[in-house]
């Protein structure tokens, strides 16, 4: 037998559950794009490059 | 006779290197003949592990093959000569990785295509857990299938720790302290964990903080998106720790108030009785092998909804009746686990005792 969460809910519970129904979800992951690597990797280098150069120093 | 474990890779330090380890000892206690063979031999196991090259075939061989991924020993292990028993540790469906890792999405199919081409070729089968065994019922697997778990030796983790009563716990200041231990992997559905912990955080425990331990190997865009959807969030207390030290992830059992797990699929989920082990409770996800490997040991989800996480937390942290069934439940599954035990039951399944 499992311990399922529904038998152990008292009346704090239901209170909490009110709160929980009536509060906003949060963002949902499906709206996060993935991130490449390899995108974040040449983002990082062109703002090494752009720093760099702000600098008169090479790279 | 000589007892020849079998695998695609063997790592030192994951479960299933783990299990292959404990085994190889096994056998050398019982007397028997052994060696273990793999495509990848990490070097700190090079003592216990060959190349598969080195193997020499013999019709005396009793075959052990770990079947956990693609490879091409799905298919080689059938033409060996010798009585094979296929260990079935399960393979991640190659959906999870899509977008992900295009190369692990690639293995798991491949590994899927080899657990039903072994269906036919299989003296006998082994699986970790039930949930196992019916896949490979699914799969046609008319040999005998055994169901007996990873023989897991907990020693290197210290002594075993006592689950709290609510009021040993509220002596402490800190905020609910939630915890994941796994791979940083898509089919852990850490974005569940992490909005599970949202909800937590707003409404259940403002001081709340959540830990996930585990590597993310080829699993770097996904831990990208993660730690993008946390920032997205605004949300605070959230720490991707990575690969910890034993002492690191020894202190995290210990000191952390539940184990918050929403794997979508798990084969076994050792991390479960490790928790257990430590005492920690445990709130999971009813899916795969979890609610076969936490039994009474932890509080299942019976919906797939944030909310009743964070209501299963709550509840947890308040109820010491619940703590009370729930540590008898997990002594009940230690025991389960026991190495001794399994071991017996392995070696039963084997037809070695």
């Amino acid at each position: 037998m499992a311990l399922e969460v529904q038998r152990w809910m008292d009346d704090e519970s239901n209170r909490l559950r009110e709160v929980l129904l009536a509060t906003k979800p949060p963002l949902s992951f499906d709206d996060v794009e993935v991130s490449r690597p390899k995108v974040v990797l040449w983002r990082a280098t062109q703002k090494v490059r752009r720093v760099a150069s702000k600098l008169g120093g090479q790279s | 006779m000589r007892v020849v474990q079998i695998l695609e890779s063997f790592a030192w330090g994951d479960a299933i290197g783990n299990h292959v380890q404990a085994l190889d000892g096994l056998f050398a206690k019982r007397g028997l003949e052994h060696a273990v063979y793999a495509n990848y031999v990490d070097a700190r196991v090079a003592k216990v592990g060959l190349p598969i090259a080195e193997y020499d075939p013999s019709p005396d061989d009793l075959i052990v093959y770990h079947l956990s991924t693609g490879s091409d020993l799905n298919y080689s292990v059938a033409e060996y000569p010798g009585r094979l028993v296929v260990n079935y540790h399960n393979v991640t469906p190659a959906h999870f990785f899509e977008g992900y890792n295009a190369r692990a999405q690639a293995s798991c199919m491949e590994g899927r295509a080899g657990m039903a081409y072994l269906a036919s070729h299989a003296d006998a089968a082994i699986a970790v857990s039930d949930y196992n065994a019916r896949e490979l019922k699914e799969a046609h697997y008319e040999c005998p299938v055994q169901v007996v778990p990873i023989l897991l030796d907990l020693s290197h983790l210290g002594p075993a720790g006592r689950l709290r009563s609510v009021s040993e716990r509220a002596h402490e200041d800190a905020g609910t302290r939630l915890l994941f231990v796994g791979r940083v992997a898509p089919n852990k559905r850490l974005e569940r964990v992490i909005e599970d912990f949202s909800y937590v955080r707003r409404v259940v425990d403002q001081c709340a903080t959540l830990t996930f331990v585990g590597n993310a190997g080829g699993m770097e865009a996904y831990l990208l998106r993660l730690k993008k959807y946390v920032r997205a969030m605004r949300l605070s207390g959230v720490r991707f720790a990575g690969h910890v030290s034993l002492d690191g992830l020894i202190e995290l059992y210990r000191t952390s108030d539940v184990f918050l797990c929403e794997s979508a699929h798990e084969g076994f989920c050792v991390p479960l009785v490790e928790a257990m082990h430590f005492g920690l409770p445990i709130v999971a996800q009813n899916t795969s092998a979890v609610g076969d490997t936490l039994g009474e040991g932890g509080l299942l989800l019976t919906q797939d909804d944030p909310r009743e996480a964070a209501l299963a937390v709550d509840v947890l942290m308040r109820s010491d009746e619940l703590r009370d069934r729930m540590r008898e439940g997990q002594q009940a599954q230690l025991r389960r686990f026991d190495p001794a035990l399994v071991a017996q039951a392995y070696l039963d399944a084997l037809g070695l005792l």
